[in-house]
């Protein structure tokens, strides 16, 4: 567990973070009612702003942010693997929707 | 649940425990809701072999695809209870962790509610079971392994908390708002 002495404790900064998660579940929200791009423009939309809210969480709020970078580091290998097998696992698969007549 | 984490670290018992229970709230309040999205869509025809039918089921296009496309239904279904259950037993972790055996009789009169009050053509009525395992569960650990939980336990409750909450940061959007049609 890491050293709660080490990190910044300022209650500030996580209503700093929750308030930018508010904005972006809004823009997602938009975006998805707008129906502003064709659904795999929008899936790339959604999942990178997904992307940037997982990595608000997981570095705020569960504190990866104040911790060792072997944590961090740890993270961003066993995520970037999970995205390697994905990529040529499931997507070959996952391609095949857009020859279904997906609109 | 931030707040929760911050009220533990300097060791007030009472605001950690409040904010905790708010946690529970707005938990109980998401399962709540989404039970009831779920009985919606399950009225509407949405469902799966092994749900129990509700009564006067129309012919309507959820329906023909619950049988046409099983996968939608089946993909839906079984992403959004696996989240389900896992914020219950968040629910319930958080509970153990803010009022210890206070929270077993609390647990077993919202299973014993649910089981009475739920019809049994809902499909609830027999998923509020998993409150009873988490009950026997929770049991089992307080008596067994009793302990005053500090503030490392707190935090770490905290942890389970915000990965389901993450897990939700990526169900919500392409479930929810991709809304794409074939």
């Amino acid at each position: 567990m890491h050293d709660a002495a080490k990190h910044d404790d300022s209650k500030g900064q996580y209503f700093w973070v929750w308030g930018a998660l508010l904005f972006l579940t809004g823009v997602e929200v938009w975006l998805g009612y707008r129906q502003i791009f064709e659904p795999v423009r929008m899936l790339e939309v959604l999942l990178v702003l997904s992307v940037i809210k997982s990595a608000l969480i997981i570095a705020y709020f569960m504190h990866l942010k104040f911790e060792k970078a072997i944590m961090r580091w740890l993270l961003v290998i066993a995520v970037t693997g999970c995205f390697v097998i994905m990529y040529f696992f499931f997507f070959p698969d996952a391609d095949r929707i857009l020859r279904l007549g997906v609109k | 649940m931030v707040l929760g984490v911050f009220a533990a670290q300097r060791a007030d018992r009472t605001w950690t425990r409040l904010w905790l229970l708010a946690t529970m709230a707005f938990g109980t309040a998401f399962i709540v809701l989404h039970a009831m999205e779920w009985t919606h869509l399950i009225h509407e025809g949405l469902s799966l072999p092994a749900f129990p039918k509700p009564a006067g089921q129309l012919n309507t296009e959820y329906s023909k695809i619950s049988t046409g496309v099983p996968q939608f239904a089946a993909t839906f279904f079984g992403l959004t209870a696996m989240h389900m259950l896992h914020v219950t037993i968040g629910v319930i972790y958080l509970g153990v962790v803010a009022l210890r055996k206070w929270f077993l009789p609390i647990l077993g009169g919202l299973w014993l509610a649910g089981f009475l009050l739920i019809p049994s053509d809902n499909v609830f009525h027999y998923l509020v079971n998993a409150l009873l395992i988490g009950l026997i569960v929770a049991a089992i650990i307080l008596f067994l392994k009793p302990k005053d939980y500090d503030a490392h336990d707190v935090e770490v409750s905290g942890l389970y908390w915000h990965f389901v909450d993450l897990v939700w940061m990526f169900i919500f959007p392409l479930v929810y708002l991709m809304s794409t049609k074939i």
